[in-house]
C-alpha cells in the first residue's frame, strides 16, 4: 500500500462529493430524484450504463476468471454485452415510453392494482439484494487488500458513501458518478492495454500462445470453470433475459427526453462495454504470464485481483514508482466501480420501495411531491444501513452465488412480468403473482441445493439454474393468468400501453 | 466513436397528449401497421444474436474439442467464435438503430398524426 494509493482513491472519493453537492442542489422533483429531469444525451446515458454494467464483478471478476480458467472467462464476459440487444430490440423504448421511474411503473400501468405492484416490487428488492450484497463484500475485501482497512469499516465506508450520493444527489448523482467511473475505466483499460500490447511487440495471438505453452492447451478449452455444458448455456439465459428484470439498469432508460435518446444510448453502452470485455480476455492471459496463477491466487482466491496486479507488473513491478502509480491507478478504478454500481442499485431499490410501495401501493399515488422526495430519501437511508449490515454479515461467505442468485431471480421472475406486461394481452395480476412467486421460489430454491451452496454434494447440478427456473417462471405467469381469469379491465390496458409503448403518446416528459 | 450515432438528428420532440380513447388508438389502421412492421423487422434480428450466443453456449458446454481447432498459433475456433459474436451483436445493434431511425420513427409519426387526426374528430 503506498501514498499513491491512496491519493488516487482520495481523489476519487473528493471528485464525488463535489459532484453529489452541485447534483443535490439540482434535485427537488421526483423526476429529478429518481430520472435526473429526464434531461440526459445519449453519449450521457451511454456512459452512465456502462459504469453501470461493469460492475467489480465484471472489471475484475472476468479478468480473474481468465487468468485462472482460461477460456470460460472469455465465455462469461460476452453474455453481458449481447444482453443489450434484448434491451434495446424489446424493452428499452417501450419502457421509457410507458413507465415513469420504476420497474414496477409498466406494472402499475398495466394492471393499475396494489397486489400486482408490491409483488413486482418485491421481486426487484429481491434481484437488487442479491446483487448489491456481493458488491460490499467485494468492496470490503477490495478496500482492506489495497488500503489497509479493516473489513467491517470498509463495508461501512462504502455503504455511507453510496448513501450521500444517491439521498443527496439522487439519478443526477449516481449518473456523473458512474460517469465518472466508465471514463476512468476506459483509461485504465486504454493504459493497461497498451502495455500489453507493446510487450508482446503489438502481435496478440502471442499472448494464446504463450498461455498454451505455459498451462497447456487444456488451459484455452471451454469447461474449465463451468463444467456442466448445461451451465453454459443457463448462464447465456441469465445474461440475456435477465438484464431485462435488473431495476438498476433499465431505470436508466427514464433518465433521456425520449425513445430515440434511450435508443442511442444503447449504442454507447455497447461499444464501450464490449471493447471492455474483449480487453479483459487479453488481461487475463496477460496475467496468467506474467503475475501467473499461483499469485494471482495467493492475492485472491477468486483471481479478483489479477488485473491491479498486472497493472502493477506492467507500470514496472513490486516496489517501482511506475508500478506504484499503475496499481494506485487501477485500485482507484476499482473503488469507482463499485461505488457507482452499488449507488445505482441503491436508487434503484428505494425506488421500488417509495415509489412501488409506499406512494403507488399504500397512498394510491396521492402523495405531495415535496413529501414523496423526503420519503424516498428516507427509503435510501434505510436500504443503505439494510444493504451495510448484510454486506458486514456476508464477510467470509461466498458471495458469488447470490450473483448468480440475482441474475437468476431477474430472469426467471421479473423478466416475464415485464415482458408479459408489455406484449401479452391475457397477462394479469394473478399472473404477476405467479410469475413472481414461482421465479422467485425456484430460483432461491435451486441455488441453495446447487454446487454453489452445497459444494460437490449438491443434489442439484445447475450452479446456474435459469435454464429450469425461467420457464417455471413464465408457467407460473400463465397459470396464475389463467386461474385469475379473463379480466377486461386488464385486456382493455393492454391496449394501452401498448399504444404508449409504441408510440409514446402521453409519456412522462 | 462512431460518426453516426453522435452526428443523428434527435427525433423532434413529439407532442405528448394522450388519447382518451386507448382502444380507439389501438385499433387504428396506422398503428397496427407500425407494430406489424416493427414485429417483422425484428424477429428476424432478434433470432440471429438469440441463436449465435446459444449456438456459442451449447458449443463451449458440448463441443469443447470442436472449439478448440486451432486457426491461428494457439488462438482457437472457440476464441474466434467468441470475437465473432461481439461483432454479431454490435452489428444487430446499429443495423436496429438504424432501422428504427429511418424506418420505424417515421411510421411512428405518421400513426400518431392518424391518432391523433381521429381523436380530435371525434
Amino acid at each position: 500500500m503506498s501514498m499513491i494509493t491512496i491519493g488516487m482513491f482520495g481523489a476519487v472519493i473528493v471528485l464525488t462529493l463535489i459532484i453529489t453537492y452541485w447534483a443535490a442542489k439540482r434535485t427537488r422533483t421526483t423526476s429529478e430524484f429518481y430520472a435526473a429531469g429526464r434531461s440526459l444525451t445519449a453519449p450521457q446515458n451511454g456512459l452512465a450504463l456502462a459504469g453501470d454494467w461493469c460492475s467489480a464483478a465484471a472489471f475484475l471478476g472476468f479478468t480473474g476468471l481468465t487468468a485462472l480458467y482460461g477460456m470460460d472467462g472469455a465465455l462469461y464476459a460476452v453474455g453481458p454485452l449481447v444482453a443489450f440487444c434484448t434491451a434495446l430490440l424489446m424493452f428499452a423504448e417501450p419502457l421509457r415510453n410507458a413507465g415513469k421511474f420504476t420497474l414496477g411503473d409498466i406494472v402499475q400501468c398495466r394492471m393499475k392494482s396494489r397486489t400486482a405492484v408490491v409483488t413486482a416490487a418485491i421481486g426487484v428488492i429481491a434481484v437488487n439484494l442479491a446483487y448489491l450484497v456481493p458488491q460490499m463484500a467485494g468492496a470490503g475485501v477490495l478496500i482492506k487488500l489495497l488500503l489497509g482497512i479493516p473489513y467491517d469499516i470498509s463495508v461501512a465506508f462504502v455503504g455511507i458513501a453510496m448513501i450521500v450520493y444517491v439521498a443527496f444527489g439522487g439519478m443526477l448523482a449516481t449518473t456523473w458518478v458512474q460517469i465518472i467511473k466508465a471514463i476512468l475505466l476506459i483509461s485504465a483499460g486504454v493504459v493497461v492495454m497498451f502495455f500489453c500490447l507493446k510487450a508482446v511487440g503489438f502481435n496478440l495471438i502471442e499472448y494464446f500462445n504463450l498461455a498454451e505453452s505455459e498451462r497447456g492447451a487444456k488451459f484455452l478449452q471451454a469447461g474449465n470453470y463451468l463444467k456442466n455444458p448445461f451451465d453454459q448455456v443457463s448462464l447465456g439465459l441469465s445474461y440475456l433475459c435477465g438484464i431485462i428484470g435488473l431495476p438498476h439498469v433499465m431505470t436508466r432508460f427514464y433518465t433521456v427526453p425520449d425513445a430515440g435518446t434511450a435508443r442511442r444510448s444503447v449504442i454507447w453502452v455497447m461499444v464501450i462495454a464490449g471493447s471492455f470485455f474483449i480487453a479483459t480476455a487479453i488481461f487475463g492471459l496477460a496475467a496468467a504470464h506474467f503475475v501467473g496463477a499461483d499469485a494471482i491466487r495467493a492475492a485472491d482466491k477468486g483471481g479478483n485481483l489479477a488485473l491491479p496486479l498486472l497493472a502493477q507488473y506492467l507500470g514496472g513491478g513490486v516496489n517501482s514508482l511506475g508500478g506504484d502509480m499503475m496499481l494506485g491507478f487501477v485500485s482507484a478504478v476499482a473503488v469507482a466501480t463499485i461505488l457507482a454500481t452499488v449507488a445505482g442499485l441503491t436508487l434503484a431499490t428505494s425506488g421500488a420501495v417509495a415509489h412501488d410501495i409506499y406512494v403507488t401501493a399504500i397512498k394510491g399515488g396521492h402523495v405531495e411531491e415535496r413529501y414523496q422526495v423526503r420519503v424516498a430519501r428516507m427509503s435510501v437511508l434505510l436500504v443503505g444501513i439494510l444493504a451495510t449490515l448484510l454486506g458486514i454479515a456476508a464477510q467470509g461467505v461466498n458471495v458469488a452465488v447470490l450473483v448468480i442468485l440475482g441474475f437468476s431471480i431477474a430472469a426467471s421472475a421479473n423478466f416475464p412480468v415485464v415482458a408479459l406486461s408489455l406484449f401479452w394481452r391475457r397477462f394479469n395480476t394473478g399472473g404477476v403473482i405467479g410469475a413472481v412467486t414461482v421465479g422467485l421460489i425456484s430460483s432461491i430454491t435451486l441455488a441453495l441445493i446447487g454446487p454453489a451452496f452445497l459444494g460437490p454434494n449438491a443434489w442439484s447440478p445447475l450452479v446456474v439454474p435459469t435454464i429450469v427456473t425461467m420457464p417455471l417462471g413464465f408457467l407460473g405467469a400463465i397459470v396464475g393468468s389463467l386461474i385469475a381469469g379473463s379480466d377486461r379491465e386488464s385486456e382493455r390496458r393492454f391496449e394501452e400501453v401498448s399504444v404508449r409503448a409504441h408510440t409514446g403518446l402521453g409519456a412522462e416528459v | 466513436m462512431d460518426a453516426r450515432v453522435s452526428s443523428a438528428k434527435p427525433v423532434p420532440a413529439l407532442t405528448h397528449f394522450a388519447p382518451n380513447d386507448w382502444s380507439k388508438a389501438y385499433n387504428n389502421a396506422s398503428f397496427q401497421h407500425l407494430v406489424q412492421f416493427k414485429r417483422n423487422r425484428i424477429r428476424p434480428a432478434v433470432l440471429i444474436y438469440f441463436l449465435t450466443y446459444l449456438m456459442l453456449s451449447c458449443l463451449a458446454g458440448f463441443a469443447p474439442n470442436l472449439m478448440a481447432i486451432k486457426l491461428i498459433g494457439s488462438f482457437s475456433l472457440g476464441y474466434a467464435f467468441i470475437l465473432f459474436t461481439y461483432f454479431t451483436a454490435w452489428a444487430v445493434a446499429f443495423w436496429y438503430v438504424r432501422v428504427a431511425d429511418a424506418e420505424f420513427d417515421p411510421l411512428m409519426k405518421t400513426a400518431i398524426e392518424s391518432i391523433e387526426m381521429e381523436g380530435s374528430s371525434r
